[in-house]
């Protein structure tokens, strides 16, 4: 058995006003499948992308307004899956107008043709 | 009575198969009567080759105590026929194709089998990799191994699964990789270094036989994804009371790996390496001199399919591979050397079924400035290869060479076993040997 590979980060937005857009970002060429939820607390508010969203990387999905965003948290969930040897690095990347102003840490891991798949989640707290 | 004779030596070859036992501590081989073993090393994959004992030679190497074989020494090997030119024998015994598509050309063109290899995964551990390779005194250290695949971490280069899908030179530069090894020079009492950088390309392969655009593993994926669905967890949650992976999921992907993996046989793939060589007598990075280079390039097509009653897979290979400058000595008068060029051209037809291939190979050889000047061959042979255990091959091959490789003229038929140990689980010329890069 083993674990989902887990990363927290806490994501400052800025003073600006605007709609924050966020996308899963890749290196490695793996397939991946994932769904993004926006939490309040322990709270599901709304699902931001439907599990399996698949290979749908660096695009922009929409989330709520810098001032809407203040508190809440999301969990960027899903599975990756390589049938060769390849080192992955995920991450998120938050924009406004296009412009990404913040990242969060990176979950990065493995896939050999032995283990070729891994779970993982992308959690970030807005401030 | 000399082909009865070549017939028996096989069969005594084959029956020492349990002879051969492997330990941790290495390979012990008892050579059948009348055999002897050479060992040599190509990749991570080691290969035990029984071939006739020729007459009393001090040129004999005892593989007991000589567990690898260097390429100086492999060519101070006597070979089955004493009337066979060393220089061409040479070359004629690499011609047996065990070259997979995903050999690392630095390794490769030292003769080396490194036991550790860094791979660095970043720019970072790349550069300190590369200073391990020199001492403060500007000395080369020995036994250096490295291979990277750099575009997959320089900058700004983008590596993801829809951009390596939809562009050639994105997954061109992604498979793109590069080798540096330093090795002692065969003479132990000496501080000559040899020194190669290697350089691999995948130019091409075909979709369904590349594992990270096969359709069929994606649909694998979607069904897996579709059928065990994920769900977020709130930001503060503790990362502990997160469930472990879904086991079912994971066998789900494995099996997809696998079932992929035993259509290997089928695809596409063409891929060319060249390693440039330097050499240092005194060990010191600036007297570093060219030495020459080894190159290479692979093509492998297996049709779509089985044949024969839906029974076997069939594969097709070809290789040219071209050596410069290669240092040879005569083992019959050690101060007769020579630095020679080889040009191999090589085919290979195999049929089979996962552990068991039954093949036919053909090679010209063309030798220039060798130990006999400039000479050529040709080598055609047949044979079968069984796993006889996890990674664990024996190989049995007979044939002719003829041509003016023979110093008599005549054409000499030989009989050859021997094992392949390594991590290879697959014949030598999968379309998916990439799905191990």
């Amino acid at each position: 058995m083993s674990k989902p590979v887990v990363v927290d980060s806490k994501i400052t937005l800025p003073d600006r006003s605007g709609k924050v857009t966020v996308a899963l970002k890749e290196r490695g060429a793996v397939h991946v499948g994932f769904g993004i939820d926006l939490f309040l607390g322990q709270h599901l508010i709304r699902h931001v992308v439907v599990f399996p969203d698949e290979d749908d990387v660096d695009k922009y999905f929409s989330l709520e307004t810098v001032t809407a965003l203040r508190a809440l948290g999301i969990d960027c969930f899903g599975r990756a899956f390589s049938a060769a040897t390849d080192d992955v690095e995920l991450r998120l990347s938050f924009a406004i107008a296009g412009k990404e102003f913040a990242t969060s840490k990176p979950a990065t891991f493995s896939l050999n043709p032995s283990n070729p798949s891994r779970e993982f989640h992308i959690r970030c707290l807005f401030a | 009575m000399k082909k009865i004779l070549l017939i028996t030596q096989l069969l005594m070859a084959s029956i020492a198969v349990a002879a051969v036992n492997t330990s941790s501590s290495g390979i012990d081989i008892e050579d059948p009567p009348g055999m002897q073993s050479v060992v040599t090393q190509e990749n991570g994959v080691t290969h035990i080759r029984f071939v006739p004992k020729p007459a009393a030679s001090s040129a004999t190497i005892p593989s007991k105590s000589t567990p690898t074989v260097s390429s100086e020494a492999e060519s101070a090997l006597p070979t089955n026929s004493s009337s066979t030119s060393p220089a061409i024998d040479t070359a004629v015994s690499k011609v047996n194709l065990d070259l997979p598509i995903s050999a690392v050309p630095a390794f490769m063109a030292l003769d080396l089998s490194p036991e550790t290899v860094s791979n660095p995964s970043t720019p970072r551990d790349f550069a300190a990799a590369l200073l391990n390779g020199v001492d403060r005194g500007g000395v080369l250290n020995t036994g250096v191994a490295i291979e990277a695949t750099p575009f997959r971490w320089i900058p700004n280069v983008r590596t993801d699964i829809k951009a390596y899908s939809e562009n050639y030179w994105n997954r061109l530069l992604y498979n793109f990789s590069f080798s540096l090894a330093t090795a002692k020079a065969s003479n132990s009492d000496s501080d000559a270094v040899r020194l190669a950088l290697g350089f691999s390309a995948l130019l091409y392969q075909n979709a369904e036989s590349d594992p990270r655009r096969s359709t069929e593993l994606k649909n694998a994926f979607h069904q897996v994804n579709e059928s065990y669905q994920m769900s977020g967890i709130s930001p503060g949650t503790p990362a502990a009371e997160i469930e472990d992976e879904n086991p079912m999921a994971q066998k789900a992907l494995q099996q997809a790996v696998k079932d992929f993996r035993n259509r290997s046989w089928e695809g596409t793939i063409w891929s060319a390496a060249i390693a440039p060589t330097w050499s240092s007598e005194s060990g010191q990075i600036s007297d570093l001199g060219n030495s020459g280079f080894t190159a290479w390039t692979t093509v492998a097509y297996g049709p779509p399919g089985k044949f024969f009653g839906d029974m076997l897979h069939c594969q097709l290979a070809g290789q040219l591979r071209y050596r410069e400058n290669e240092h040879v000595v005569d083992s019959a008068d050690s101060t007769h050397t020579a630095d020679q060029n080889t040009f191999i051209a090589a085919g290979k037809l195999r049929l089979g079924i996962t552990d068991f291939n039954g093949f036919a190979e053909g090679a010209y050889v063309k030798v220039w400035k060798g130990l006999n000047g400039d000479e050529s061959g040709w080598r055609g042979a047949f044979g079968v290869e069984k796993k006889i255990s996890e990674n664990m091959w024996l190989v049995l091959s007979a044939g002719e060479q003829f041509g003016a490789a023979t110093a008599a003229g005549s054409n000499e038929l030989f009989a050859v076993g021997s094992f392949r140990i390594g991590t290879s689980q697959n014949a030598e010329y999968p379309a998916a040997t990439n799905a191990e890069r």
